[in-house]
């Protein structure tokens, strides 16, 4: 039996995705995020998200993309850094919640999210980023960027369950997360391009 | 506390009043079926909705921004306009629907009159490309003797076609992408699927897993490039000579596939050699038949093509006439072979700057893996002789046995969308039997201007991203504009072509638009595509547009059914059978429909080739007036080889990628966000040469324009050629507009087989760096 | 509420705010497992301060809302909470703290974090009418009595112009009470702004129907009919209140460390701590309002009254405690919401002798970046939140900052700043098969 608490992670397949930003545009639309704020970035092989440009000469080039958002880490440096308890780890699921009432704009989130994570309003600075689209849970649903993505190149769900989706699909190939030296236990698991 | 102001009320936590079934369908040809929330006549968000097949769901990111920025974007056009001042000031007065039809009437009815009826003149493209708005634009000009502009040409998309034409006598067919699977070697020319068919990418990367090796041909590093095993770059406008390349190493290394040749193309024909033409029965017995003739091996004679059980690829005959003489002929096969001789794999590495190692490997490995499938796109085709690269595959895949075999052929479009609007029931497109007069639309600039082969006095223009997607536009503004008495854009944004028009008529986007067929580029499903909300201000769609006009004129007669039966109509009276058989309520019921067609998919399964010789014509008669009876390869137009090169060194290209549809999505903030500038890409190399670093503003000019935009430097664009991403508009560029920068120059061969394509690419342009940066302050953007 | 009788070898903590919830917190995180004690002399468990001007007082938010950390927290963390009891002494020598109601509790280490109180009015009349008459803010239950009162109140007076003052007004008066600002100083914000910011303020609230009466002293107080308070000023003038809330600073709770013999700086008034956190006493920290850390230009003491301050000294004072030294060198940061504006205030604008304005303030949206001649000492941002974040990182990672580009609104500040996220996979994947192209001709 399975005593673990659930604990919600993404598989993003870096070979499946084209870079097209259908999933930054997609989550845009379902979480209504402001012009100038990202929920989620894609990145090319430098770290670019605007002007993609491939990695070596000519003609011996390689080029792939890294879409990131929230990696609703087990140890969040953001949920540490915050002096309002605006960030917080739920128990339940894993989720690192936002509570954007409590949130003063200071920014501290920010200054500590190994993935650039998070967003902030330009005038007031209240924090935002990735919530997993939980509106979207209670009727089935899940993240709009899942939903969306043309190439099926994201996958979500409870990686402590062996036999959830997600779970077998980590299961096909070799995988790694981002920054894994910064040791905060982050829940996106890619594989490679 | 302080509040978040200007939150939109989307997404979706705002619960909807109403969830509708509908298409997004701009022209990307995705067609992808959404649902659409909507609340106060507003989308709140859309989701992919399902296909009759599992695992068919999908969305991009221009159908979300379309949907949520574009409907309803502050500059949305929202009622009828009649220019005030001068033509391209600006300033316009509404006018209601009535004074329109008015004005319009009157004006069609005047112009008619004083130069008849022809004098006034349609023109559509593709920004919609449902079955009524694709057909109606020409069914005007049919009921009122008007002529109609044709687009292919000027679409630049013709090449495909005419390569195949002469050849296959069908203009071009493609596999079903969903058996990419099946195949084991997928040879990529000038395509760039993960940029242009990304909802169908899924497919490629099936493939991938299942074992195939994907090779793509592309002068730049593509998105599809990237995702490859193996990347090819030749220089731009030179793959028909890379394909005479690989046509060498494959006959030298006798991997062709012999019988099939033999038996399936004319390559057996016997070509004579006094006048190049092909013998027939009546040069060679009194009382004989025009048909085609052969060497038969056995018989050691001349025959009929159809009698001969051996004939012969290779060789010499002499033939006697019945006029007496004797004259030598030979298989077409032998001739090609003797005119492609001198594309060997070195000599092709210096036409193509690719390694000739590369050019055997893949060769080879084209011609030994079974099934392989080419799969060709449209950027090849944007060279004045483009047409010859698409013969060129074409050839290609018929020695290697792979046309018309299963999974193998030679790809470039098929789909039900290709079976809808080309064969749209004739009683639809000419009622009564009217007909209006057809001019090649790619002449379009010197035939309003030099009022040849006769005037047009005004021009209607639907569809048509006219200012940014054609060339020339000044040259149109000062040329082709004066000598319009009327100049009609039917728009929803006030694009650079709307602006010069003296009336701009708003119309729905496909979310607005009540009812109209669909169906898939790429994939076979058709589907109805249902109004998801109210029209945005007074905006109509064109058939009710021309309704109206017809209507005013006293020649509304035509025009009395309903959006739903025009629909119902071409659904039951179409042309082809797969179409007409769908049942109308079931379609109206779901949505969308797969359209039947035999499975697998195998295009000239049953290799009967509509051509003369019901063969696939790799020796091409018709076209020996031109020099093009069979393969060749000729430089671009405007290429480095020449002397012009000295002057302008660099091919300015205009990449398509996945952040717009040509110019339909570059306007809108999303898009912008993440591609804010068309910057020009250049190599380190050559920008180094003209002391250009990243970011630096450039100036990019020719002979017949300029424009200036920043630089970007990349690996991935060749060296020798440069590019933009393609459906910027002018307020994106710093000054001037690339398409200032090309040009179209009548083709023959092209206009033998149907028009001259526009040669988007074949351009040559200087890149200099910009010394002051007054212009890049001066810049306002557009669509922030 | 539990004692634990093996509280034997184990950490106290003395104070109930968020810098002892911070304090508890690091030091699990930093791994120290033995035994912890907090012991807080308000009723609940450690809670905001800054909602109580703002949402709690419009009366949006429950006294659960406030709290820094859920309940839950302290069980899983294995504290043991004494509330509503104060500690009345500390016996160094013996390591053990003294409750007010007569238990002891014993320590290996004791962290201090006992904040402030708020500053008395004292004139004459103020100990009659501050029987229910005389309202501060500082705590819940300080809130609930205003908000008690705000059913009947119409007229509300503030005696004191800074943050706590400004917000109580903005919120107030966005209730429908008609208020008045009483401040002494001769503009609202005194010392804290640049003149250009306070005027900004002032002008704000005066939009908003606020009556802001600068040069007030307040000399007396007299009870008025129906529980009104009449607050005289020198000058003469006299206002009616029926809710009268004095907002004129707050006093550190340092007589515990004082009677203690632990060194207090006699001019900020806090508990002498290093940049470690550490007091005079090896086995004593102390953090948060009640503290006084070393000036880092001055040579002496500063104490900070900021929630950044709590919590970071906090986290600070709790990696001492672990044996890890890691000092506290951070450029100081606070913010004020009135309206829809908020001011972020990030640096120390002692010694500036030039202000630069970047935006206008007629827009609503500006800072104001003080400087010592060319070195960058703070910034005031009002709705430029991007302007704060920048500014912090450029104090913090001393980078600098010319006056052109502070004043040069379309020079994004960020361009300043070194690219703090390098995303990177750090083992290498395994290769794909790719024949690529080898030269070219």
């Amino acid at each position: 039996m399975n005593t673990l608490n659930k604990q919600l992670a993404f598989v993003i397949d870096l070979k499946r995705c084209i870079g097209c930003d259908t999933c930054v545009v997609g989550c845009k639309m379902e979480n209504a995020v402001p012009l100038g704020q990202f929920r989620l970035k894609v990145y090319d092989s430098q770290q670019n998200f605007q002007l993609e440009k491939p990695v070596g000469l000519y003609p011996d080039l390689s080029m792939s993309w890294l879409p990131t958002m929230c990696h609703h880490c087990g140890d969040a440096p953001c949920v540490r850094a915050c002096p309002t308890g605006t960030l917080w780890r739920r128990e339940a699921d894993g989720m690192v919640v936002l509570d954007r009432d409590k949130c003063i704009g200071c920014q501290r989130c920010g200054e500590e999210c190994p993935y650039d994570a998070l967003s902030f309003d330009p005038d007031i600075g209240t924090a935002d980023k990735c919530d997993l689209c939980e509106h979207r849970h209670a009727d089935g649903g899940g993240p709009m960027c899942v939903t969306v993505c043309p190439t099926g190149a994201i996958h979500f769900g409870d990686i402590n369950d062996p036999a959830s989706n997600l779970s077998r699909q980590l299961g096909k190939h070799a995988h790694q997360v981002l920054n894994a030296e910064d040791d905060v236990r982050p829940n996106i698991h890619y594989f490679a391009p | 506390m302080p509040s978040i102001a200007g939150r939109l009320e989307t997404g979706g936590k705002v619960v909807p009043d109403r969830i509708v079934r509908t298409v997004c369908s701009p022209n990307c040809s995705g067609t992808c079926p959404v649902n659409a929330y909507v609340k106060d006549e507003r989308i709140l968000k859309i989701e992919p909705a399902a296909f009759p097949d599992a695992g068919y769901e999908r969305i991009c990111l221009k159908g979300i921004a379309m949907a949520m920025q574009r409907i309803h974007h502050p500059d949305r056009l929202t009622h009828p306009l009649r220019r005030v001042g001068a033509r391209g000031e600006g300033r316009w007065e509404r006018m209601s629907w009535e004074e329109a039809f008015a004005l319009l009437g009157d004006k069609l009815s005047q112009t008619a009159a004083q130069y008849g009826s022809r004098a006034n003149a349609w023109m559509t493209m593709s920004g919609n490309y449902g079955f009524k708005a694709s057909t109606v634009s020409e069914r005007i000009a049919n009921c009122l003797g008007g002529t109609v502009l044709s687009n292919g040409g000027m679409m630049g998309d013709l090449n495909c076609p005419m390569g195949y034409l002469p050849l296959l006598g069908a203009g071009g067919a493609a596999n079903d992408l969903s058996d990419l699977h099946h195949a084991k070697y997928i040879l990529i020319f000038g395509r760039n699927p993960a940029d242009t068919d990304h909802s169908e990418m899924r497919f490629l990367f099936d493939a991938m897993e299942a074992g195939a090796k994907v090779v793509v041909v592309d002068p730049r590093f593509s998105r599809t490039a990237a995702k490859a095993d193996e990347w090819v770059s030749p220089r731009p406008g030179t793959d028909a000579a890379l394909v005479l390349g690989m046509i060498n190493v494959i006959v030298a290394e006798n991997l062709l596939d012999t019988a099939y040749v033999t038996r399936h193309t004319n390559s057996p024909l016997l070509v004579r050699s006094d006048n190049g033409a092909l013998l027939r029965a009546a040069d060679v017995s009194p009382g004989g038949s025009s048909d085609l003739m052969v060497w038969d091996e056995a018989e050691d004679a001349p025959m009929k093509l159809n009698d001969a059980a051996t004939p012969l690829l290779r060789g010499r005959y002499q033939v006697a006439l019945i006029d007496g003489r004797s004259v030598w002929c030979q298989p077409a096969f032998d001739l090609m072979l003797q005119a492609w001789a001198e594309y060997t794999p070195e000599r092709v590495a210096e036409i193509c700057e690719v390694p000739a190692e590369t050019i055997r490997h893949i060769a080879r490995e084209y011609a030994t893996s079974s099934p392989a499938w080419m799969w060709v796109g449209a950027g090849p085709q944007r060279y004045h002789h483009g047409q010859l690269a698409h013969r060129a595959y074409l050839t290609l895949g018929a020695l290697c046995g792979n046309i018309g075999k299963a999974y193998a052929g030679v790809n470039c479009l098929d789909g039900a969308h290709m079976r809808l609007t080309f064969f749209p029931p004739h009683e639809w497109m000419a009622p009564g039997g009217k007909y209006g007069s057809t001019l090649p639309g790619v002449h379009m600039l010197d035939i309003i201007a030099s009022g040849k082969p006769y005037p047009l006095k005004s021009l209607w223009l639907t569809s048509y991203g006219f200012g940014t997607q054609s060339p020339n536009f000044e040259r149109f503004i000062n040329e082709a504009l004066p000598q319009l008495d009327l100049f009609v854009v039917t728009e929803q944004l006030m694009t650079d072509a709307a602006r010069y028009a003296d009336v701009v008529l708003p119309c729905v986007s496909y979310y607005e638009e009540e009812m109209d067929l669909v169906a898939g580029g790429e994939s076979w499903y058709l589907h109805l595509r249902q109004r998801a909300i109210a029209p945005v201000g007074e905006s109509k769609n064109d058939y009710e547009i021309f309704k109206g006009v017809c209507e005013r004129m006293g020649r509304g007669e035509d025009w009395q059914m309903s959006n739903e039966e025009v629909c119902r109509y071409a659904l039951q009276h179409h042309g082809d059978p797969a179409i007409n058989s769908i049942d109308w309520q079931t379609l109206k019921r779901d949505g969308t429909v797969r359209v039947e067609i035999p499975r697998p998919h195998v295009p000239f399964g049953d290799l009967n080739f509509m051509t003369e010789s019901g063969r696939i014509e790799l020796y091409t008669e018709s076209l020996k007036q031109f020099g093009q009876a069979m393969l060749m390869y000729a430089e671009p137009l405007e290429s480095r080889h020449q002397a012009l090169a000295a002057r302008y060194p660099l091919t300015l290209m205009s990449h398509k990628h996945v952040h717009s549809a040509h110019s339909t999505h570059t306007t809108l903030p999303w898009i912008l966000e993440m591609a804010p500038e068309p910057r020009l890409e250049m190599h380190p190399n050559d920008a180094a040469a003209r002391g250009i670093a990243e970011g630096d503003v450039v100036r990019v000019f020719n002979g017949r324009g300029e424009f200036k935009t920043r630089a970007a430097l990349s690996e991935g664009v060749k060296p020798g050629m440069v590019t933009v991403p393609q459906g910027y508009w002018r307020a994106h560029y710093l000054a001037g507009h690339p398409a200032e920068l090309g040009h179209i120059v009548r083709n023959e061969v092209q206009e033998a087989i149907i028009e001259t394509n526009y040669p988007v690419w074949d351009i040559l342009v200087q890149v200099a760096k910009e010394v002051t940066d007054e212009v890049a302050n001066a810049v306002t953007k557009v669509g922030a | 509420m539990t004692v634990s009788s093996a509280n034997k070898a184990g950490i106290v903590v003395v104070g109930g705010g968020q810098a002892a919830a911070q304090l508890i917190e690091t030091l699990r995180y930093e791994g120290y497992a033995g035994g912890i004690t907090l012991v807080g002399d308000e009723p609940g468990l450690p809670y905001q301060r800054p909602p109580l001007s703002k949402q709690y007082l419009a009366g949006a938010r429950a006294p659960d809302w406030l709290l820094y950390r859920p309940s839950a927290f302290y069980a899983r963390h294995g504290v043991d909470t004494l509330l509503g009891v104060a500690a009345s002494a500390i016996d160094r020598a013996a390591h053990r703290i003294t409750l007010a109601d007569g238990r002891t509790i014993a320590y290996d280490q004791l962290a201090i974090a006992t904040g402030c109180r708020v500053r008395k009015l004292s004139v004459p009349g103020a100990e009659v009418c501050d029987v229910g008459g005389v309202h501060y803010l500082r705590t819940i239950a300080d809130v609930d009595r205003i908000r008690a009162r705000l059913t009947t109140a119409r007229r509300v007076v503030i005696i004191g112009g800074g943050f706590i003052g400004l917000e109580v007004a903005a919120m107030l008066v966005q209730l429908g009470h008609t208020v008045t600002v009483l401040e002494a100083q001769d503009r609202v914000l005194p010392r804290v702004v640049a003149p250009l910011v306070a005027e900004f303020f002032s002008h704000q609230h005066q939009r908003h129907g606020v009556r802001i009466v600068t040069g007030a002293h307040v000399v007396g107080l007299r009870v008025g009919p129906e529980q009104t308070r009449e607050i005289v000023c020198a000058d003469g003038e006299r206002h009616l209140a029926d809710l009268l809330i004095v907002g004129i600073g707050v006093l550190p709770n340092v007589e515990l460390a004082q009677a203690a013999g632990l060194a207090c700086d006699r001019a900020s008034g806090g508990i002498i701590v290093d940049e470690y956190a550490r007091s005079s006493d090896a086995h004593i920290v102390a953090a948060g309002d009640c503290a006084s850390q070393p000036h880092p230009r001055s040579g002496g003491h500063m104490r900070l009254e900021t929630v950044h301050n709590a919590v970071e000294q906090a986290r600070t004072a709790a990696t001492t405690l672990c044996g890890k030294e890691v000092p506290y060198r951070q450029a100081p940061w606070v913010w004020s919401d009135q309206y829809a504006l908020r001011l972020q205030a990030v640096g120390m604008i002692e010694g500036a002798d030039t202000e630069v304005l970047r935006g206008d303030p007629a827009t609503g949206k500006f800072s104001l970046f003080y400087f010592q001649d060319e070195r960058l000492l703070a910034a005031h941002c009002v709705n430029r939140s991007a302007d704060f974040a920048a500014t912090r990182r450029l104090l913090n990672e001393d980078i600098a900052l010319t006056h052109a580009q502070a004043a040069d609104a379309t020079f994004e500040l960020s361009q300043l700043l070194p690219a703090r996220v390098r995303l990177r996979f750090d083992q290498p994947w395994p290769p794909r098969s790719r024949s690529a192209m080898t030269n070219n001709l």
